[in-house]
């Protein structure tokens, strides 16, 4: 059996998430244009982060120690309606939206997921690709640590709305991309 | 190379004439006239090695960045962290190799927007870029690229 011939986006997945193996679906192409947090948080023209060159909800103190803190992280998602929920079910919930974030040994953030309204989740991986996946666990024990907090808003038929139509504009976006690509094969 | 001895008009002797093409029908020239010439001559020439030696030094600066900036995109990939992704190694040795580097990072950014920011003001020790804009990354690209083409990079 020849071997399987893997993507350039997907070369470092085995070593960065040893739990995901294919249990993705790819949603965009890389983009350096917005990261995890942005997509968590619904946006996809800038990158969020409490960083000098990123956007940030709120003025930053340009100290690492207190920037880079999951309580910082919590309160940019407070201001879009989200709140703690004070246990990690990630379960979908009817009529809440719910993202996830995560964290490494030293309690600092390194990646948000956002949940779906049919109960999968978001990722954007860094400056890679988007993906949907079925739970948590999946992006869990590599590069990304553990899952710490799940946070939760009511739906809003404005988000729901948006989502729907973003799913068909990508995944009409991607089947054009490939038919190009399977066009353009010698 | 020392450049050789330029002489002043007043050293003109009608006697001291040569002939630069070698043959009877050449032009005759004053000795003063053929030192200017050898000096536009050793001028020419100096101007050619240091031509090649530029080229050579920017094809190597392009091939180490090339090689780093490789590496970089590899190893950050999938970090969601501007502050990992930019203290990353092979970033922080693109940043030391200097100013030498600027022309081609913004070359770089021009062809596609990646976080090339930190290291464009680092080298630069400047920030076009609009406070509100932090985080856009095509209106950072924008910003940083008419930068480039206003101080002479692009």
């Amino acid at each position: 059996m020849p071997p399987k011939m893997v993507d350039d986006y997907a070369k470092n997945f085995p070593a960065e998430f040893p739990q995901l193996q294919d249990k993705y679906t790819k949603k965009s192409h890389p983009s350096s244009l917005y990261n995890c947090i942005a997509w968590a948080a619904d946006e996809c023209h800038r990158w969020w982060e409490p960083h000098p060159d990123a956007y940030w909800p709120f003025e930053i103190t340009l100290n690492y120690e207190e920037d880079y803190t999951l309580e910082n992280y919590t309160r940019a998602f407070e201001l879009l309606g989200y709140e703690v929920c004070h246990n990690l079910d990630a379960t979908r919930t009817r009529g809440f939206q719910k993202v996830a974030m995560y964290i490494d040994q030293d309690r600092r953030p390194t990646h948000a997921a956002r949940q779906t309204w049919r109960g999968f989740w978001l990722s954007k991986l860094g400056k890679n690709v988007d993906i949907r996946h079925e739970n948590l666990g999946l992006l869990e024990r590599g590069e990304y640590g553990t899952v710490a907090r799940i946070m939760r808003r009511p739906w809003r038929v404005t988000n729901l709305l948006k989502e729907i139509i973003l799913s068909i504009k990508v995944s009409s976006f991607l089947h054009s991309a490939e038919s190009k690509d399977r066009n353009n094969e010698p | 190379m020392i450049p050789p001895t330029y002489c002043e008009p007043c050293q003109y002797e009608e006697s001291q004439r040569v002939n630069p093409w070698g043959d009877d029908e050449g032009i005759r020239i004053s000795k003063n006239v053929q030192n200017k010439l050898e000096f536009i001559d050793w001028c020419v020439r100096e101007g050619f090695t240091r031509y090649e030696e530029d080229r050579e030094t920017a094809a190597s600066t392009e091939q180490e960045f090339e090689k780093l900036a490789e590496e970089w995109r590899s190893q950050t990939r999938n970090l969601s962290s501007m502050m990992k992704i930019t203290y990353n190694h092979a970033y922080r040795q693109i940043v030391d190799m200097g100013p030498r580097v600027l022309p081609i990072l913004l070359r770089e950014l021009q062809r596609k927007p990646d976080l090339w920011f930190s290291a464009l003001r680092e080298i630069s020790s400047e920030n076009p870029v609009r406070p509100e804009h932090a985080g856009n990354v095509k209106k950072m690209q924008e910003a940083w690229v008419n930068w480039g083409k206003e101080h002479g990079y692009l």
